[in-house]
């Protein structure tokens, strides 16, 4: 081994080197992405190197710079951990990464960090009741926690902001994150339209339909489901052609109720906290679905809802050729069966019979909200702006999971729809709806929405009328709101 | 005088008394630690409306009421688990102790055949659920598609209600490995000298069985059997995860309802008197259990 | 079944080759029907072995596809990278199963010990108490049970888990009790009139007789922990930390999301295959242990 032989010139060379590399390096501007429209100034104190009379000393000098994308509020000095938490994790852990490794990220959080984890309800409500709340949560039920006042009210934060722009907003979007004159949430990261009708074409064709007149109210849905249902010998079913409980339009959620999306009525009044369940249009649903599932059989229905669940499974195996739901139907139907996915075309999502004509557009809801008693709500507040406004972030979330952030009127550029078949329709169809509805607030969903299935499903099977369904549902859940709310 | 009183308080039946509560303290500890003051604050909840979020608001005896009157699922709730607990635990039980028998003779791989029939039962739970829904579902399970490729009508294992209860009493069957275990280590322990003794008597084969082998079985089946009536009471995770309760609330478990309330509906005051009402019923049946293990159960050889 | 033994006993030569004719026809319906049942109890994990070797569309065909080709080996290096599957297997063995299991073997054998071999007044009773805690549901015991352990800064880790199982787990002491109690308490005594004191008793005496009991507590204690995922849902937070179940069950959740990525239950099947050998392994080494158990020397005569 050759001793490395240092002289003293030689030292001197690459210490003087290094240093003014680092000099250099230290006086470069930060490199920021433009996004909001305004700018600040700060200082900032940078440790230099300098040499003075022969010798490398470590200098502090202020910098004034400045920033174009300096989230406002103030942050506590030191580094600081963030949890946020996330009713849907595993694939949303791969945004995260994702996201974590765009400059944007460290410019927005530097010394903070987000250690994002997964929860269900269960956690959720545990970690609260217990006193340890997450500092930022998204993904949840969140009319339920709304309501019951635990969640801290962000106007002031949203004034304060120089990132958010309210008017660029649609106003929906701003009314549902509102509960009791107070703006819990601000909608993004997953949030588009929420109805659309799924055809695979193919089948359809087969069918001898026409793919280009597609279905706009119910009655052409039992027509097209007729024409599309296949039995084998021994009465299994092949291929379907709608299933009017399933996806978006069969759920009850605190958002909405399809149902009554479909069908054109109120079912909870969120000023007056009263629900209308039994409501005509409720009883004339109901039969509607009888139709569907008598013809269908209802023990084989089970069945396919038991193996996919909600979201389309059997659409993506080409045994139904209809399905109702939303924007993310073409990111997984791309993902699961490119096959069925270069046949997607979406339509209007079918609506009453004397609605004919009507374009409605939901759209979806989600956001970052922060607990009343989180330790960090100004580091948590910050995530929510990266979360729902950076343009790097709403980008890394397309690419990696497909999700839209279409609640304002700016962020449309951003995506490129063409990517997945029938994600397009839902860009274009927002300027066509007749009607974009306001949001239920309900703040009993899973109650109303397990007694809504229940009756339902006494209902297909037989066991009790339409009416009486209806009848029940109301009960209940006008019961359960006046012991949880009301008393 | 002083040496008779030192050696009464010496006494065996005193050291007896010392030292069995000795032993016994870690658990006393524990309970004291870690279970009392849950326990207690779910007895105070039960007695009020309380979501977890907000603070408790006082009820009496309302969740109560409205449990056992006015509950538009109780009945057949009700109805479910008395069924699981009066027909999948013993069946539960009677098949691991046959297993056990079939088992517990000399033969060659018999050690294979035993990991094999143990392993349902060491599968987390969800991996269970996920894989007998991959085989028993209606329309894409595997023993479906077998019978639609043959031209066969479908089996609706799980989605008619009819099938629903009598399917997961056979997988509760299949995954009976702990107790085959059990029973395996108690029939060891019957002395083989006792079956040398009943042959040289003359006692056939079912007479040994029935007169040696099942009562010196009873300590470990009465075991089986209360804690089975207890986690069949409880029994939550399986038939969540397969059935979520369906088809037509023919497998909603009492434990599963109990958790929806807690956690989905918001409503743990309730939930907590739906528990309290599970205990009562758990305990009474196990005093009745105990009170008339005596005749049955036979400690000892 | 019981042939051997016949054999064994005596009988003449005749009596002999006939009787070892009918042991055959036994042996071969013995294994026929063992073969027959052990197909039915692992086809579902065949079918799981299988399916992990599939991509998602080949999952539920019509026709089922049991031998899929390709076999999709890399869907196991693939699986394991999709997830930080080695840092959940530390958490899992490291931090919440050896030093559950060493808990829970060595407090329910010290309580048991009380409740089943001293006898003292109040056994009886304090010995229900001790089943009547299992009676209540766990659903209305986690809120104030998560106040306990945040009020003892146990949050974020595995001690509220590990803890408690090193005060005696209501389960174990029960199943060793009803083992304890096949023991004739003339050992005891005899011990006892020789000086010995109760823990020298458990240590010298008893305890080697309870081995095969310990072997079947540690072994369900394992398992249970190995599969334990609504402990660590609650009190675990950072995803680093989750055990094995607890990362399988959130890969679950994403089968029927949003934006489910591909091939997700072909890995959850692969990685569910993982998770089962090493429980399968460890029952068939230990099972000599506890089934094949020691000579109970002191029961023969």
């Amino acid at each position: 081994m050759k001793a490395l032989k240092l002289s003293r010139r030689d030292l001197i060379r690459s210490v003087s080197l290094t240093t003014a590399g680092m000099a250099l390096a230290a006086c470069q501007p930060k490199v920021v992405t433009e996004v909001v429209k305004e700018t600040v100034e700060i200082e900032r104190v940078v440790k230099e190197t300098v040499v003075i009379e022969g010798t490398p000393q470590v200098v502090e000098k202020v910098i004034k710079e400045v920033v174009t994308a300096t989230p406002s509020i103030k942050v506590a000095a030191g580094p600081v951990t963030i949890t946020y938490w996330t009713g849907w994790y595993t694939d949303w852990a791969k945004a995260m990464e994702a996201m974590r490794q765009t400059g944007e990220w460290q410019d927005y959080f530097g010394d903070v960090t987000v250690e994002d984890s997964g929860a269900a309800g269960a956690k959720f409500l545990t970690a609260m009741a217990g006193g340890n709340p997450p500092d930022a949560m998204s993904h949840f039920d969140y009319a339920d926690y709304f309501a019951r006042g635990v969640m801290l009210p962000l106007e002031d934060y949203i004034d304060a902001s120089k990132i958010i722009d309210l008017d660029d907003y649609y106003e929906s979007g701003i009314n549902t994150g509102q509960f009791a004159g107070h703006q819990y949430g601000l909608p993004g990261i997953e949030t588009f339209g929420r109805y659309g009708l799924y055809m695979n074409s193919a089948l359809v064709g087969e069918a001898g339909l026409d793919i280009n007149n597609p279905p706009e109210t119910l009655s052409d849905m039992w027509e097209w489901h007729e024409a599309l249902t296949e039995f084998d010998d021994a009465g299994n079913i092949k291929k379907m052609g709608w299933d009017p409980c399933g996806n978006m339009i069969g759920h009850l959620q605190w958002l909405d109720f399809g149902a009554a999306l479909s069908m054109g009525w109120q079912s909870f009044d969120k000023t007056t906290g009263t629900y209308h369940y039994d409501d005509p249009r409720m009883v004339e649903w109901f039969e509607m679905t009888n139709k569907f599932y008598e013809h269908l059989g209802p023990d084989n229905m089970t069945g396919f809802r038991q193996s996919f669940g909600m979201w389309g499974g059997d659409f993506e195996k080409s045994v139904m050729a209809m399905k109702v739901t939303g924007y993310w139907g073409a990111a997984r139907a791309y993902n699961a069966n490119p096959e069925v996915s270069k046949n997607v075309m979406v339509s209007w999502m079918p609506v009453a019979d004397d609605r004919r004509g009507e374009k409605v557009y939901m759209l979806n809801w989600h956001s970052v909200c922060i607990p009343l008693h989180a330790k960090h709500p100004d580091e948590a507040f910050r995530l929510k702006e990266f979360l729902l406004h950076d343009d790097a972030a709403l980008t890394t979330i397309f690419d990696v999971l497909g999700w839209v952030n279409g609640t304002r009127k700016s962020t449309m550029p951003l995506y490129d729809l063409g990517g997945y078949t029938g994600l397009q329709w839902f860009g274009d169809a927002i300027s066509e709806a007749t009607t974009i509805p306001e949001a239920d607030m309900n703040p009993l969903a899973e109650f109303a929405r397990t007694t809504y299935y229940d009756v339902r499903e006494q209902c297909y099977r037989g066991e009790i009328g339409p009416q009486e369904a209806a009848d029940v549902l109301q009960a209940e859940a006008t019961k359960e709101y006046q012991r949880q709310f009301q008393s | 005088m002083k040496e008779a009183s030192r050696r009464r308080w010496l006494s065996r039946s005193h050291i007896n008394q010392i030292n069995g509560m000795l032993f016994v303290a870690p658990w006393a500890i524990g309970f004291l630690a870690f279970g009392a003051y849950p326990i207690l604050m779910s007895a105070y909840y039960s007695l009020t409306y309380y979501d977890g979020l907000r603070a408790p608001r006082f009820l009496g005896l309302g969740n109560y009421q409205e449990l056992l009157l006015a509950d538009r699922v109780m009945k057949q709730v009700s109805a479910n688990t008395i069924w699981w607990v009066l027909l999948a635990v013993p069946a539960g039980i009677v098949s691991a102790f046959l297993l056990a028998n079939l088992l517990n003779s000399r033969f060659r791989g018999r050690s294979i055949f035993r990991a094999l029939f143990f392993v349902p039962s060491i599968v987390p739970t969800m991996v269970s659920a996920q894989i007998w829904r991959l085989v028993l579902n209606t329309n894409f399970g595997v023993i479906n598609t077998t019978l639609v490729s043959l031209g066969w009508r479908v089996i609706p294992f799980l989605s008619k209600p009819s099938l629903a209860k009598p399917t997961l009493l056979a997988i509760n069957c299949w995954a009976q490995g702990s107790a085959m275990v059990i029973f395996l280590a108690a029939l060891q322990d019957v002395p083989k000298s006792l079956y040398e003794a009943a042959t040289v008597d003359g006692a056939s084969a079912w007479d040994r069985f029935w007169r040696i082998t099942v009562p010196l079985c009873t300590p470990s089946a009465f075991f089986m059997l209360i804690t089975g009536m207890i986690g069949g009471f409880q029994s939550f995770t399986f038939p969540w995860l397969l059935t979520g309760g369906g088809p037509n609330n023919a497998t909603e478990f009492f434990s599963m309802y109990l958790y929806r309330n807690a956690f989905e509906y918001m409503k743990m005051g309730y939930a907590s008197a739906l528990a309290w009402i599970l205990c009562i019923v758990v305990v009474l049946s196990s005093i009745v259990m105990f009170r008339t293990s005596d005749r049955w159960v036979f400690y000892g050889a | 079944m019981y042939g051997e033994d016949e054999l064994a006993s005596g009988g003449g030569a005749r009596a002999e080759a006939s009787l070892g004719l009918r042991c055959m026809a036994r042996r071969v319906v013995l294994y026929l029907v063992l073969t027959l049942l052990v197909l039915t109890y692992i086809v579902p994990f065949l079918w799981m072995l299988s399916s992990s070797l599939k991509t998602d569309p080949q999952i539920d065909t019509i026709p089922p596809i049991w031998i899929p080709r390709p076999m999709r080996w890399e869907n196991y290096p693939e699986a394991l990278k999709y997830m930080p599957w080695g840092t959940y297997l530390f958490n899992t063995v490291v931090r919440y199963t050896v030093p559950s299991v060493i808990g829970k073997v060595v407090s329910a054998a010290i309580v048991a010990y009380g409740f089943a071999r001293i006898p003292w007044r109040g056994r009886e009773t304090v010995f229900f108490l001790c089943i009547a805690t299992m009676m209540i549901p766990g659903a209305v015991t986690m809120i104030p049970m998560f106040v306990v352990y945040r009020k003892l800064g146990w949050l974020n880790t595995y001690l509220p888990m590990v803890v408690p199982a090193w005060f005696g787990s209501a389960y174990n002491i029960f199943m060793l009790r009803q083992f304890l109690r096949t023991i004739p308490e003339e050992l005891s005594d005899a011990a006892r009139i020789d000086g010995c004191s109760e823990l020298g008793i458990l240590a010298r005496v008893i305890g080697p007789l309870m081995k095969p009991g310990l072997a079947v507590v540690a072994l369900f204690a394992f398992v249970g922990c190995w599969s334990d995922y609504m402990g660590p849902l609650i009190y675990i937070n950072a995803s680093r930390d989750f055990p094995i179940a607890l990362a399988l069950e959130s890969m679950a959740q994403t089968l029927g999301a949003h934006g489910a990525l591909k091939n997700t239950m072909p890995y959850m099947m692969a990685i569910s295959t993982l998770v089962v050998m090493p429980v399968l392994v460890l029952f068939f080494l230990a099972q000599r242990t506890f089934i094949e158990g020691i000579a109970i020397t002191g029961l023969k005569g």
